[in-house]
């Protein structure tokens, strides 16, 4: 087991040593905040829902009784964190007849784009977010996803095809 | 749309994701040649997959500074004492004994009320909260004395649990020292010895050398000896042998 094994981090970081606790941040950050976009869609609520992941990662590390499974670990609790979050907005769409979306962050030119990802069904969205923008392959996010690869290349497809069409439909001619 | 393009533009999807096969591959080229609507299809995709990984690089690039936020926000939160506290309530709410007081002190607070109903008499309201006080006093007293001890001995096993790793590691490291030194020291004590073999077989070289020179010069010696003694009994013969030729030379005469 190397020094900075996440087992060894998970132990240091129990025992309130925050720089072991920042090096595992710098490790599955980016994790964190693939599945946050892929779940949610917005920059903007990936960013403060993994903000908020890590911080009750940090608060929780005792409750982590396997120090090794520290990445699946992480990844529950976003995963947990961004369902309860659209349970809130749900509610609260219920409530207020008049559906108001919070100005979110964008990157200006690829605004079109990234409202079209916002439209795509949770279950597609996810695994295109992994796939291109946390770099990872059809097996990784088959495994991450508990999906077969078959699985993963459907949701990629239907995604692929439901994208251009969002985008047809904005009236966005790439 | 006829049903071919239909399929067709599945095939499309599938080839942009990287998962169609070179025989439905061939067949889409071959579509894709007559057919322009197919063909506009295919290059929307194709742009649309490169505006895709544009997006994601741009993203990217902002990774580390979010990174950088988050680890700020690290810095302001003290964990040890969050932890504690919030272990210490949870504890202390999830006990079974908190439970059973909570319910005690119910029960007391239920049958008090119903003697005060039965003997028809206004409930002191004082009495009751003296009665209440002492009795959570007592219960959550020992919850809370139970509940720090199970603390302190979670506190101690993680800290053990961490001196054990440390240790550990302290242990390896002395070990790999150890080794080393002791492998050092072992070649230049072999260098040694062997050097000091080597002189004393150089000596005893030297010195059967020194003795077989001695050997040989009193072989010499003696060698010269019994020169010198054969030469003088030579000698002695002749001088003996003409002293008797010398005697018998006259009596021939004669």
């Amino acid at each position: 087991m190397s020094e900075h094994s996440d087992e060894n981090l998970v132990v240091a970081s129990r025992a309130g040593d925050n720089g072991a606790y920042a090096v595992l941040v710098k490790r599955y950050y980016k994790c964190v905040f693939v599945v946050c976009l892929g779940m949610l869609g917005s920059i903007q609520d990936a960013e403060d829902t993994a903000q908020e992941t890590i911080l009750k990662g940090l608060i929780n590390i005792r409750d982590l009784r396997d120090s090794s499974q520290f990445g699946s670990w992480i990844i529950k609790i976003a995963k947990n964190h961004c369902l309860n979050l659209i349970r809130r907005r749900k509610r609260a769409n219920e409530l207020i007849t008049q559906k108001s979306v919070p100005p979110g962050q964008t990157l200006i030119p690829y605004k079109s784009l990234q409202q079209a990802i916002e439209k795509l069904p949770q279950e597609t969205r996810l695994p295109l977010v992994m796939y291109y923008f946390g770099s990872e392959s059809v097996k990784e996010v088959a495994e991450k996803l508990n999906l077969s690869r078959s699985g993963v290349y459907q949701r990629l497809k239907t995604a692929t095809k439901e994208l251009h069409k969002l985008l047809i439909k904005q009236g966005e001619v790439i | 749309m006829s049903e071919n393009c239909e399929k067709m533009q599945d095939k499309i999807a599938d080839y942009i994701i990287g998962a169609l096969s070179q025989e439905h591959h061939d067949a889409l080229n071959e579509h894709i040649a007559v057919c322009s609507k197919c063909r506009e299809y295919m290059q929307a995709l194709k742009a649309e997959k490169s505006l895709l990984v544009e997006f994601a690089e741009k993203l990217d690039a902002g990774m580390e500074t979010r990174e950088e936020e988050v680890l700020q926000a690290i810095k302001h939160c003290n964990p040890r004492e969050r932890i504690n506290l919030l272990s210490t309530c949870r504890t202390i709410v999830q006990s079974k004994i908190t439970k059973l007081t909570v319910a005690a002190a119910l029960l007391i607070a239920v049958g008090y009320f119903a003697g005060q109903l039965i003997s028809a008499r206004s409930p002191d309201v004082q009495q009751l909260q003296t009665a209440l006080e002492t009795s959570l006093k007592l219960s959550l007293g020992q919850t809370i004395h139970q509940s720090l001890l199970e603390q302190v001995n979670r506190d101690r096993e993680l800290a053990l649990e961490r001196h054990y790793v440390r240790l550990r590691d302290e242990l390896t490291r002395q070990l790999h020292h150890n080794m080393s030194e002791f492998a050092a020291q072992t070649l230049a004590a072999s260098r040694a010895v062997t050097d000091q073999r080597l002189a004393e077989l150089i000596r005893l070289i030297e010195a059967v050398r020194t003795v077989d020179h001695l050997q040989i010069e009193m072989a010499l010696e003696q060698i010269e000896s019994y020169r010198l003694q054969d030469k003088t009994r030579f000698g002695k013969g002749l001088v003996s042998l003409a002293a008797q030729k010398n005697k018998e030379l006259p009596n021939n005469q004669q």
